[in-house]
């Protein structure tokens, strides 16, 4: 079966004055109804990764490589990406008040994105953005629809980014850090309703966060990012509970859980992030990982299929863990 | 105790524009902090949590109560007299950037309070003292004569740590410290921070939205929850068996790489969510999120009341579930 979207080799370089190439040969599939979730720190070239695929770099970000969706090639030519945007692929962001423009009202903005929805009369566009918003669960839609994004509290403003992203009906959902500005005890809400909008509405769903909880609750596949690369990638149940990568162990043991009595030290990785453009002779995780040997600081260990999975380490933990 | 901190029924307003109503961040709120303890204080963003760590730096002024350290009280001092508490009163806040100056090297930064508030340092001693302190944090002599810019974000709360300390401080108090920082490099910080408390007997209130980390790091824990606190107890207690519905929402709330535990708790709050929303209630803050809600939840604020030594809850009903919190329906 084709994937529906498909990145292969991708690559993004910034020019500028901090030139640096944030993802280094990227490879990555997502089938129909799938929830694949992208993990990774700040710099890891995840947000990067999502951006490229929907047309949306800054001005000096230059994608190179292959994305496809349904078998046509978004990177090129250059409107390719912005066509998929809405009935394709539909985005919510960290910052939801950002995806909303703060001067019209939340009503028109949904019914001009439905609009873009082929066949659709004007009223047809208003009952479906009343509908979509009905399915985030905003409460009193109807009075909502003739206000502004600022009237809003920041859980409501994100239901509404969500339902934007939603409103034309996309095959895929990206959405990066959906619940990294929302109070934990309201993460979970959201959480739940990205489930059951991905179910309901049969979407696809491409997730990037750096919450290992989040990917347990919400994704069935994991890829995790270091430095521009695909370092793991498998099968969220067997990856979070049999790591291969000494870094996907060390971001797992890291996840700062309630201490059963006393207090211990939190467990860390050592030393830091790379910093964009260095150069790596070896693996990139090398200086920081605890099992590094001899190939590790000359060899680049390419991302090899392990069973279902594939692990980029010359010494992973666990062989041929079954996804 | 006359020693340490001592709030008590603090109250802080902000106004926001000739018109409108005041908000109270702060509604009445009392804790002690002895000398060299450290409290955990955990909230969701807007409870109030921040304006308390200013307020005692007296960086906000009060709307009612008072703040007492060493037994003397420190709300109404004038602010020149407020300055001389500065060596001994320190604050360590999220954002590094905002505490360093882009065009001083780390090292001239962490040397800077020296300058205002120690006039007996001499240039060369505070040269030393600063690298002293780095050292402290695990910043190499390399690193101190960077600039901002060229350190990361985890070497950057380092030095704002080391700034901190530069004075010798008895008390400090740390604002969402790690809340800028990757995960991989949080676990880093927050030992330091454990580390030089307990080397160097400081006190210290803890602040942060997350409770596994309040929760390590700290000996006891006070929750708050739209400007009050409704729970505070020993870290064990209170993540063992914590007696506020919101205290547990928020430990059933901590995430979990474990597949099985997450999805179950969403069909949890799943449930949940459908309850929801009557705000500006006279009565408990909580009572629009809680599954346990009866009628004179609604219109009378509880008290929060000592139930077995040192373990306080805001909750009407908290006596029907001494043995632990039932589950929700």
């Amino acid at each position: 079966m084709t994937p529906l979207l498909e990145v292969g080799g991708l690559v993004v370089d910034f020019g500028g004055p901090r030139a640096h190439r944030a993802v280094d040969g990227v490879d990555l599939a997502l089938a129909a109804h799938e929830r694949l979730a992208i993990v990774g720190e700040s710099g890891s070239g995840k947000s990067q990764l999502l951006l490229a695929c929907v047309g949306l770099l800054a001005a000096n970000g230059r994608a190179s490589g292959s994305v496809r969706f349904g078998g046509r090639e978004l990177l090129r030519p250059a409107d390719a990406a912005p066509k998929v945007r809405g009935s394709g692929i539909g985005f919510v962001f960290q910052d939801a008040g950002g995806s909303l423009t703060p001067h019209r009202r939340i009503g028109e903005q949904l019914a001009e994105v439905a609009l873009t929805r082929p066949g659709l009369s004007a009223a047809d566009a208003r009952a479906e953005s009343l509908a979509m918003l009905e399915r985030v669960r905003l409460p009193d839609p109807v009075s909502q629809f003739a206000k502004y994004p600022h009237e809003l509290s920041g859980g409501m403003r994100q239901r509404v980014a969500l339902a934007l992203a939603l409103v034309a009906r996309p095959r895929i959902l990206f959405a990066d850090e959906p619940t990294t500005a929302i109070d934990v005890t309201v993460q979970a809400e959201v959480m739940t309703l990205i489930a059951d909008l991905c179910e309901g509405l049969g979407m696809a769903l491409l997730l990037v966060t750096h919450d290992l909880g989040v990917v347990a609750a919400l994704a069935d596949r994991v890829a995790v990012m270091y430095a521009g690369r695909v370092v793991e990638e498998g099968s969220v149940a067997s990856l979070l509970s049999r790591p291969s990568h000494p870094y996907t162990a060390g971001l797992l043991a890291a996840v700062p859980a309630l201490p059963d009595a006393g207090a211990g030290e939190l467990a860390t990785i050592a030393g830091q992030p790379p910093e964009p453009g260095t150069r790596f002779p070896g693996c990139r995780f090398e200086p920081r990982c605890t099992q590094a040997g001899e190939p590790c600081r000359s060899v680049d260990p390419p991302l090899d299929a392990m069973g279902g999975a594939r692990v980029a380490c010359h010494f992973p933990l666990h062989r041929g863990a079954a996804s | 105790m006359s020693g340490g901190l001592r709030i008590r029924d603090m109250a802080v307003t902000y106004r926001s524009g000739a018109g409108a109503a005041p908000v109270e961040a702060v509604q009445g709120v009392s804790f002690a902090l002895a000398d060299g303890e450290i409290l955990g204080l955990v909230g969701e963003s807007g409870c109030g949590k921040s304006t308390i760590a200013r307020a005692i730096l007296g960086l906000v002024p009060l709307a009612r109560g008072t703040v007492e350290w060493q037994g003397r009280r420190i709300d109404t001092l004038p602010k020149e007299r407020f300055r001389a508490l500065r060596k001994e009163l320190q604050l360590v806040f999220q954002d590094p950037n905002a505490c360093l100056d882009p065009r001083m090297t780390i090292a001239e930064s962490v040397a800077e309070p020296l300058r205002a508030l120690m006039p007996e340092f001499d240039t060369g001693a505070r040269a030393a003292r600063a690298r002293e302190r780095l050292a402290e944090v695990g910043l190499t002599d390399a690193l101190a004569d960077r600039y901002p810019h060229q350190l990361s974000g985890g070497q950057l709360q380092r030095a704002v740590i080391a700034r901190a300390l530069a004075v010798d401080p008895r008390l400090v108090v740390c604002d969402e410290p790690l809340s800028a920082l990757d995960v991989s490099i949080q676990g880093q910080i927050a030992n330091l921070i454990g580390r030089i408390r307990r080397e160097r007997g400081l006190a210290c209130l803890f602040i942060s939205h997350n409770l596994a980390i309040v929760a390590r790091l700290s000996e006891r824990v006070l929750v708050m929850y739209r400007g009050r606190i409704v729970e505070s107890a020993p870290r064990d207690t209170l993540v063992a068996s914590p007696l506020h519905p919101y205290t547990r929402l928020l430990v059933d709330s901590v995430p979990e790489a474990d597949p099985l535990h997450a999805r179950r708790m969403l069909e949890r709050r799943r449930r949940a969510s459908a309850r929801r929303r009557d705000l500006g209630s006279p009565g408990c803050p909580f009572v629009a999120r809680c599954p346990f809600a009866v009628d004179r939840c609604r219109t009378l604020l509880p008290p929060l009341r000592d139930f077995s030594r040192g373990h306080l809850v805001a909750c009407h009903r908290a006596d029907e579930w001494r043995d632990g919190l039932p589950a929700e329906r």
